[in-house]
């Protein structure tokens, strides 16, 4: 078990570095791209060349690269991801007051097709071939392949045009006392058809992947000697075959939770969410360098860290990792 | 990426210099307005700010029901009393003198003065208001030493003047707040806090709403007891939002003919050109003339002759318009059905390609082009599919070239390296608003500028004759003139009359009118009684 405290020491370790990589990354691209952000922001007026050069300057755009590099770095060692272009307020600001949104969406997306996924990616595994098995993998593999866009539009159409039964966009109705249980009866409402079409996509993933997992487990050396001790069909599976199928489940979950709060860009689109993904969207269009920046930072930062865990988590969860990392 | 949709080409609109409007309009107010009752909108994307002068669209239909302007308009862009009660013109028209509505206030109990109005013009709008330094370059002085009178003092007759005075080009803002400060900057800019118009600020939810709920204090007392913007970035949510009822008026930034298309039959909903004699503008494709072979004039009056324009207006407006003729829009005043522009004839095109010294070579081809285009912008990508093949078809080895946004404006209007690239221009409401695109005086590397290097001084003239007369029926002779000489000329294809639609449900009544999308005051606006 000492060895423990030593392999999450290294992990952290490893992950510095390519935090630092993913900001010059970030950086560059952004930079790169064709577009000037001050063209885009004197947008419609008939602005003269001096007035351009005088918001160039005032923005530092017209220093060298390598010198707008370092003293973004410098801001972001400190914590101060700049001002944004388009809102002129902070953007730690700006991303913060949108992550609720994206985490309260992703979040009860995640719990949802986690569960789901895993129970019927067991149920169908149980029974290969059988009914239970093609109708749960075919919801399955529509769930994954059929685009969010897509579907989000569908789901529109039926519940919300059609029945009548779920609000249309946003994600709280105006007017109503911020904390009230009115208010979250509404936020409720609004999030029922978004969470339920990104679920599907999830849970159609998850539950092809557990399937599979438990497939393999089921066919493994350990299950034919459980049986053979006795035990119970249902000890088998749920104490030997379920916890050792789980574990690329994990890393899967665990990914998702980094890409969790970029947020889901094309259902936020189609469903008003104010989250994460409507925003980054907008800076993209507006060319707003400090808060696209800081996007992919989140981004990048939650990615990595999500990986760490998910290490981590392996660690707990299958002992023989313990003596050799 | 439905939101990028509008940005570029709402942002063309707004480009003239020159360009006056606003308006609240009477036209749909049948029966007698009722108090009450709330407005949803959607608009496109949440505004980034409440600064006054913001130049984004969707800050601009907010802010106009913050802060008063002097005047209000009509369709028509008559000026109406608004912040102002009474006005006069002196008889040379270099005096106008506004009469402020007493005891109004601005929220934190403040009057608001001529001192307010004298700060604006002086300190804010010609700094901060894109169009600013152009609209009212002309103001010599502001007297303001009677907190009730406001008097202007112009450098020469300028016959727009008066039609400027609206909350988009001309908000007045509180002297005691942003007198010092940058007002993007203000902390007021960002909370709405300190305000004087019809509405105030009630809740902003980030990324979902904000309401506006109406300023007892105000001068002008609005019919809505509320109004809040839902910010919809799908256009076909936000037509979904329409049809349900969740929004009750999509403004035009917010309609592209496509959802028009959708939306058609639907009783509940009507779907209107608000304010098409004013906001109308025209598709305009124009030529690089820096460039051979655009350089040539025949080149391009046989391109002109190539362009079937009545397919494409049928094609790119789901059959809602027409070819236009010439710069302006066939619903301006300042446009006559004398006008001559070019019949659609491939032959007639390929005949004087031959004779402007470009035959076709071996492999068909005459000479290779681009067409800039973007995407995201329906109206300009349907319409280039169509030139192009038309191009095609007279033997011009025409491409598309897809640029988003960015990329967009700097090849057309900063590096000028571009052959053909389209903008939308507003021109209807007063002919004035072709000098930003067809004087010599218009020719830099800027955003919405003369960014095909048109320049002819006989033209720059008639410009000139136009602004300083007075009389309207002069005005429209030379105007006349003016188009014909640009026709003639061919800097650019004009296949498309361009209106503003707007959606609402049929218990709305009273949008505004005027030539600027819905960025104007709702306060004559009102809904029937659920």
């Amino acid at each position: 078990m000492s060895a423990v405290p030593r392999i999450v020491g290294t992990r952290l370790l490893q992950a510095v570095p390519l935090v630092v990589a993913t900001i010059v990354v970030n950086f560059a691209i952004i930079h790169l791209a064709p577009g000037d952000p001050v063209t885009m922001m004197v947008g419609e007026g008939a602005v003269s060349a001096d007035q351009m050069d005088t918001l160039r300057k005032s923005l530092g755009l017209d220093q060298p690269l390598y010198v707008q590099f370092f003293s973004y770095l410098k801001s972001v060692l400190q914590g101060d991801l700049g001002i944004s272009y388009v809102y002129h307020q902070p953007v730690t600001e700006i991303i913060a007051s949108r992550i609720p949104a994206t985490l309260l969406l992703m979040g009860t997306t995640y719990v949802i097709s986690t569960i789901l996924g895993i129970v019927f990616g067991i149920v169908a595994a149980l029974r290969p071939s059988s009914a239970q098995d093609r109708i749960l993998m075919t919801v399955a593999i529509l769930g994954y392949s059929v685009p969010t866009f897509w579907l989000g539009f569908l789901a529109l159409m039926v519940f919300a045009v059609e029945l009548g039964w779920a609000p249309i966009s946003g994600m709280v109705d105006s007017g109503l006392a911020a904390g009230s249980w009115e208010y979250w009866l509404s936020v409720l409402r609004h999030l029922a058809l978004p969470a339920a079409v990104v679920s599907l996509f999830y849970t159609g993933l998850i539950a092809r992947l557990m399937r599979t997992s438990m497939l393999n487990s089921l066919r493994g050396d350990f299950i034919v000697t459980a049986r053979a001790m006795g035990l119970s069909r249902w000890r088998v599976i749920l104490r030997h075959a379920v916890p050792t199928a789980i574990t690329p489940i994990v890393t899967v979950l665990g990914l998702q939770v980094g890409l969790m709060l970029s947020g889901a860009v094309l259902t936020e689109t189609v469903f008003g969410w104010p989250g994460l993904g409507v925003l980054t969207v907008q800076a993209v269009a507006q060319r707003d360098y400090p808060l696209l920046l800081g996007m992919f930072l989140l981004t990048s930062v939650m990615v990595i860290i999500a990986n760490v865990v998910t290490d981590l988590v392996y660690l707990a969860i299958n002992p023989r990792l313990r003596g050799n990392g | 990426m439905a939101l990028l949709e509008h940005r570029g080409l709402r942002a063309a609109l707004l480009a003239t210099t020159i360009l006056f409007g606003g308006a609240v309009g009477f036209a749909h107010a049948a029966d007698e307005p009722v108090k009450g009752g709330e407005l949803k909108v959607g608009i496109f994307a949440e505004p980034t700010t409440l600064m006054p002068l913001s130049q984004d669209i969707n800050v601009q239909i907010v802010v106009a029901q913050l802060y008063p302007s002097l005047l209000k308009f009509d369709g028509k862009i008559e000026p109406h009393p608004y912040l102002a009660k009474a006005w006069r013109v002196s008889e040379d028209g270099k005096t106008y003198e506004f009469d402020l509505v007493e005891g109004a206030k601005w929220s934190d109990g403040k009057p608001i003065t001529s001192a307010d109005v004298k700060f604006s013009f002086e300190q804010m709008i010609p700094q901060y208001q894109p169009a600013g330094k152009a609209n009212f370059g002309v103001i010599e002085s502001i007297d303001a030493s009677n907190p009730a009178t406001v008097v202007f003092k112009l450098k020469r007759a300028y016959a727009p003047f008066l039609s400027l005075m609206n909350s988009l080009y001309a908000p007045i803002v509180p002297q005691h707040v942003y007198a010092g400060t940058d007002p993007m900057k203000n902390e007021n800019s960002l909370s709405g806090a300190i305000t004087g118009g019809p509405f105030k600020i009630k809740e902003w939810i980030k990324g979902d709403h904000l309401t506006l709920e109406r300023n007892p204090d105000a001068f002008a007392s609005p019919n809505l007891d509320a109004v809040t913007f839902r910010f919809i970035s799908d256009a076909s949510a936000r037509m979904l939002a329409l049809k349900t009822g969740a929004v009750d008026y999509l403004p035009p930034s917010a309609m592209p003919y496509s959802s028009l298309a959708m939306l058609e039959g639907d009783s509940n909903i009507k779907l209107e050109p608000i304010g098409d004699e004013a906001a109308a503008k025209v598709l305009t494709i124009g030529f690089n003339m820096r460039k051979a072979p655009f350089d040539n004039a025949k080149v391009r009056q046989a391109i002109s002759h190539a362009i079937n324009n009545d397919f494409v207006a049928a094609a790119v407006s789901f059959k809602h318009e027409t070819a236009a003729v010439g710069p302006l829009n066939s619903n301006s005043w300042g446009w006559d059905s004398s006008l001559k522009g070019y019949k659609f004839d491939p032959d007639l095109a390929g005949r004087m390609l031959d004779e402007a010294g470009y035959p076709k070579k071996a492999d068909g081809f005459r000479f290779a082009m681009t067409v800039n285009t973007r995407p995201s912008v329906a109206v300009f990508q349907k319409a280039n599919e169509i030139v192009v093949q038309n191009l095609r078809a007279v033997g011009i080895d025409a491409s598309l070239r897809p640029l988003e946004s960015a990329p967009y404006t700097a090849s057309t209007y900063i590096d000028a390296d571009f052959d053909v690239s389209s903008t939308a221009w507003i021109s209807a409401f007063d002919p004035n608003n072709l000098v930003p695109l067809y004087a010599c005086e218009s020719i830099r590397p800027a955003p919405y500028s003369n960014f095909m290097a048109y320049c002819n001084k006989e033209v720059d003239e008639l410009f000139a004759k136009g602004a300083a007369e007075q009389d309207q029926a002069k005005r429209k002779a030379i105007y006349v003139e003016l188009q014909q000489k640009i026709i003639d000329d061919a800097p650019a294809l004009w296949p498309m009359n361009w209106a503003d639609w707007s959606a609402y449900r049929v218990y709305v009544h009273g949008l505004p009118a005027g030539p600027w999308d819905g960025r104007d005051s709702f306060s004559d606006l009102w809904v029937e009684a659920k």
